[in-house]
């Protein structure tokens, strides 16, 4: 084997080992409503008041914090994406909904629930395409 | 263009793949890179070893369902070597 034939057998390993990973980076199914869920219940919790506003708060963070710990135990990798990647307006327009959200809730419990209906269903149907187009990046060598 | 620097302790096989996975995502568990290399534990821990003793690879520990599991991550000089190691492939190939 050739120098040159043996680096493009290297370079051929590599991006086999890249294909592997992205696929295996995909988030299972759910994790999206669930982490949306999660900032509705922040949400509601920010439109409640007494100390049902605590619970709330807690519950909605142990929610998020657990969708994160459900996605590295699922699949074995932590990953942060750089918002950079194509399709990644997707994950703009998410943290925009949960701005918003949040922003609304301090108005009254039922703008904080419009919102987090709002959320759960919007990080539902955004998260899972972003997903896809993040995971198509990672295969491609930077 | 970069032409990059041949690294013969990331160009091993089975290292070269771990790097890959590594440069992919940011922190692998060593089960994921044995699943994907198809090798033992103590092989994966020996290639490991030694991107950890070059300083290109940091291995945090953590305790889940009364296991340790261990994971694997990049470090800064490990990424810089990896990438350079690359750019040498591709101006090999031409």
């Amino acid at each position: 084997m050739t120098e040159r034939e043996a680096a493009r057998e290297a370079l051929d390993q590599i991006a086999a080992a890249r294909r592997a990973t992205a696929e295996r980076a995909a988030s299972p199914r759910g994790y999206y409503t669930m982490a949306g869920a999660g900032m509705g219940v922040v949400m509601i919790g920010l439109g409640s008041e007494g100390w049902l506003r605590w619970v709330l708060y807690a519950l909605g963070l142990l929610t998020v914090l657990g969708a994160l710990t459900w996605y590295s135990r699922h699949t074995g990798i932590v990953a942060w994406a750089t918002l950079r990647e194509p399709g990644s307006w997707r994950a703009w327009l998410m943290i925009a909904v949960a701005l918003a959200g949040l922003g609304v809730s301090w108005l009254g419990l039922l703008a904080a629930t419009i919102a987090a209906v709002v959320t759960v269903v919007g990080w539902s149907i955004l998260g899972p395409r972003w997903d896809a187009d993040w995971v198509r990046s990672l295969e491609e060598q930077p | 263009m970069t032409v990059g620097t041949f690294d013969p302790l990331i160009h091993a096989p089975n290292r070269l793949q771990i790097c890959a996975t590594l440069d992919t995502v940011d922190r692998v568990e060593f089960a994921l890179l044995r699943e994907q290399l198809g090798v033992s534990e103590s092989v994966l821990s020996k290639h490991v070893k030694a991107l950890e003793d070059a300083g290109y690879v940091t291995v945090t520990k953590g305790t889940r369902e009364g296991r340790v599991r261990s994971w694997a991550s990049f470090t800064k000089q490990g990424k810089a070597a990896y990438r350079a190691h690359v750019a040498a492939l591709r101006a090999i190939v031409g």
